[in-house]
């Protein structure tokens, strides 16, 4: 079983920040694209580490995490099972596992909306 | 009644009365304890309101200043809101508190095309109207649960 920790402070940024790759260097589609999603890909499990950043807003997580659903069709009970995110700030841990929820109702609204 | 039960009945009268006193000692120290974590949460809700006033309204301010400010005050306003939930008879106040994290930390905060302005009036005012809710809902809980002690 492939296990994989991204410790975000050391191997992204310590000042993780804005949405898109316009918003800036260290953005949550950047954080997403190059390196969220390819770990979730290439391994059985994903461990990511938030601590010893500046902090995370709302902007960031939810293009990071939310996205994984909304862009490149994963599923919660997919990440469920693969993703784990540790961080001494609980108000983070809470706010992602809602950006997930929030994604997969949308995405099940949409799929199931008549055309 | 003999001696030695006027003795037995002396020891209960002031083993109950000692009883009393520690467990009303215990209830002010809870009580004060938990006045000072509320101070501690209007005190921050406000630096955080400052701090997300100036981000979004003063194109003079520094912005990395602020949000060096709004990070760390959103994350001691939820320590406090997690000892609130935690304590006996607590109160929980985390849905108004998410509502003003995804209104400060949402939109465009910490893009490098982010410029403050009166367009962020609104967003502004209702990140002061949560920020009042949620202190008036803590302020009737403590003096619901706390008044009498």
């Amino acid at each position: 079983m492939k296990h994989k920790t991204i410790y975000i402070a050391k191997e992204f940024s310590e000042t993780p920040a804005g949405r898109y790759y316009t918003d800036g260097t260290y953005t949550g589609q950047r954080f997403r694209e190059e390196f969220l999603y390819p770990a979730l890909t290439k391994n059985d499990e994903v461990e990511i580490n938030l601590d010893n950043t500046l902090g995370y807003g709302s902007s960031f997580l939810e293009e990071a995490f939310g996205g994984l659903i909304r862009e490149k069709g994963m599923t919660i009970s997919e990440l469920e099972e693969k993703l784990t995110i540790t961080s001494s700030r609980k108000l983070y841990l809470n706010r992602i596992w809602q950006y997930l929820k929030d994604a997969q109702f949308e995405k099940n609204k949409n799929n199931h909306t008549p055309t | 009644m003999t001696t030695c039960e006027f003795a037995a009945i002396g020891w209960v009268i002031a083993l109950t009365i000692a009883l009393y006193a520690n467990q009303q000692a215990n209830r002010r120290e809870t009580r004060k304890e938990t006045r000072d974590q509320l101070n501690q949460l209007n005190i921050t809700l406000g630096v955080l309101l400052d701090a997300a006033n100036n981000y979004y309204l003063n194109s003079e301010a520094l912005a990395s200043q602020e949000i060096i400010k709004i990070h760390e005050s959103l994350n001691i306003c939820y320590r406090l809101i997690e000892y609130f939930a935690k304590i006996k008879a607590g109160i929980i106040l985390h849905q108004k508190f998410y509502i003003i994290f995804e209104l400060v930390t949402g939109g465009d905060f910490e893009s490098d095309k982010h410029l403050a302005g009166e367009h962020y009036t609104k967003l502004c005012k209702e990140v002061a109207t949560k920020k009042e809710s949620l202190i008036i809902d803590s302020e009737n809980w403590f003096k619901k649960n706390y008044q009498n002690n």
